[in-house]
């Protein structure tokens, strides 16, 4: 593909570039990256140290999780070094493709978070899910054919257009690719003095013929089409995820996770036929790979995050089920006042530890599991691995029988009585 | 075969399909989902992806 950084002299007047700022060029280093190269890339730019650029993205993560969403959005937002466009570029037809997976994936994520309620931890599901929705509408209204202003990348080449409607600019511009839209400009770009060619296989080439589109209508109607196509899928999913709610169905986060990986692997792969680079197959498979792991540690999201504690002393107090997303989940029913028979607790923790502390003078049973992690009950030694599974009774010819169901999808499980003499973990 | 088509991404695409096809049938308590499987499962499947995207770039 030849490229050319050229200033470009249409009328026979000369205007003078602007200056470059002297910030460097917003991009995403391919040395000294940890991962994608976005803290690297925004730590070189404003001179920063990468650590702390790091560290400020991992507390801004942990204080609701929109570190991982600033994450993603400067993966798709700032270039790769040595690339001229990010990988979301409104606009451009070379990544249509990375343009409609991201669409698709947002406004997926949006649909499920309103319909299913999935607790995200951003503190108002509904409110980013409609913040979701209108970005991914924004992309799917310009992959249609919208008029709505185009995405550009940071700090990118002086003059580079991201868009084929922009007017021609008067400065540095570069050259148009033979696959881009056609109705780029059409003038002729010559090299300037001093300004070496990109690629050298055109380097004694002064004028870069101005590009076609072989078959414009051929390219309307397959956009149509693959739009036409993912936005029915994307109803349907929603349609069916909203009728669920609505019918009162129980849909639980992980069937939601996998509808919404195959959306994003159908958006993908039909983004392939556009052309889309094979990087935004990183992020997919990454969400991919998450979901399914806390599927196989059986991770129940729902019940929310933080320190929850419950004392209850009655068993109008009791709940049946105790439950957390994540973090810590403390039962402590030692002054719980036990009725004659049996009494059924249950406590579910996704991510993180549970404590359970049991009466003394009553019969206990305990069923726990981990989906990967540890599980104590009294003071018989640890158990972890994967698929964990401890039972423990004693106590039994009590007439009031306690029986705890204890599930926790990754993390410490304990069960503790007043004569445990080993601290929860 | 589309001009344009990229069959690493292609073949990404098919793998996160899969992957979400999985989670949907182990919910459904059709096919089990266990740390033991998936581990190999996703090593297989970015194999796959490198695979195609190494021999695309010999081409």
């Amino acid at each position: 593909m030849a490229r050319h950084v050229a200033p470009r002299d249409p009328g026979g007047m000369t205007d003078t570039p602007p200056t470059p700022t002297a910030l460097p060029r917003l991009e995403r280093p391919r040395d000294g990256r940890m991962a994608l190269g976005v803290c690297a890339g925004v730590a070189k730019h404003f001179n920063l140290d990468p650590t702390l650029v790091r560290v400020v993205f991992a507390v801004v993560t942990f204080l609701g999780g929109v570190g991982v969403l600033a994450y993603v959005a400067g993966f798709l937002l700032i270039p790769e070094e040595g690339e001229e466009q990010p990988i979301l570029r409104g606009g451009g037809g070379r990544h249509k493709g990375g343009q409609l997976v991201t669409a698709t994936i947002l406004i997926a994520i949006g649909a499920i978070a309103i319909f299913h309620r999935i607790d995200f931890s951003f503190h108002g599901d509904v409110g980013w899910g409609v913040v979701l929705i209108v970005v991914g509408g924004y992309f799917l209204f310009r992959l249609g054919g919208g008029d709505a202003p185009a995405f550009s990348g940071f700090g990118r080449t002086a003059g580079a257009t991201s868009a084929p409607d922009l007017p021609p600019t008067t400065w540095g511009a570069v050259a148009p690719d033979a696959s881009d839209d056609a109705s780029r400009d059409d003038t002729t770009i010559a090299a300037a003095p001093g300004v070496a060619p990109v690629d050298d296989a055109t380097a004694e080439t002064e004028v870069v013929p101005p590009a076609t589109d072989p078959d414009p209508a051929r390219r309307r109607s397959s956009r149509r089409a693959t739009v036409t196509v993912l936005g029915g899928v994307l109803i349907a999913i929603g349609a069916a995820v909203a009728a669920a709610s609505i019918a009162g169905a129980d849909v639980s986060w992980q069937a939601a996770g996998g509808a919404l990986v195959i959306v994003a692997g159908v958006g993908i792969a039909a983004g392939s036929a556009f052309g889309a680079s094979p990087a935004i197959v990183v992020p997919a498979f990454l969400a991919a790979a998450l979901i399914a792991a806390s599927q196989a540690a059986g991770i129940e999201l729902k019940g929310g995050a933080g320190e929850r504690s419950y004392h209850p002393t009655t068993v109008a107090d009791l709940r049946g089920e105790y439950r957390l997303g994540a973090g810590d989940l403390r039962v402590d029913l030692r002054d719980l006042r036990l009725p004659p028979g049996v009494t059924r607790v249950k406590a579910t923790l996704g991510l993180g530890e549970l404590v359970v502390r049991v009466p003394d003078g009553v019969g206990v049973r305990v069923d726990a599991h981990a989906g990967a992690g540890n599980i104590r009950l009294f003071d018989r030694d640890d158990q972890n691995g994967f698929d964990v599974d401890a039972s423990d009774a004693r106590g039994l010819t009590s007439p009031r029988i306690l029986e705890i169901d204890a599930d926790v999808g990754l993390g410490d499980l304990s069960v503790r009585d007043s004569t445990s003499t080993l601290e929860p973990r | 075969m589309p001009e344009r088509l990229n069959p690493a991404t292609l073949a990404g695409g098919i793998v996160v399909i899969l992957l979400g096809v999985w989670i949907l049938l182990n919910d459904a308590d059709v096919l089990g989902l266990s740390f033991e499987a998936l581990a190999p499962a996703l090593a297989a499947g970015a194999g796959v992806i490198l695979l195609v995207s190494g021999l695309t770039r010999r081409e």
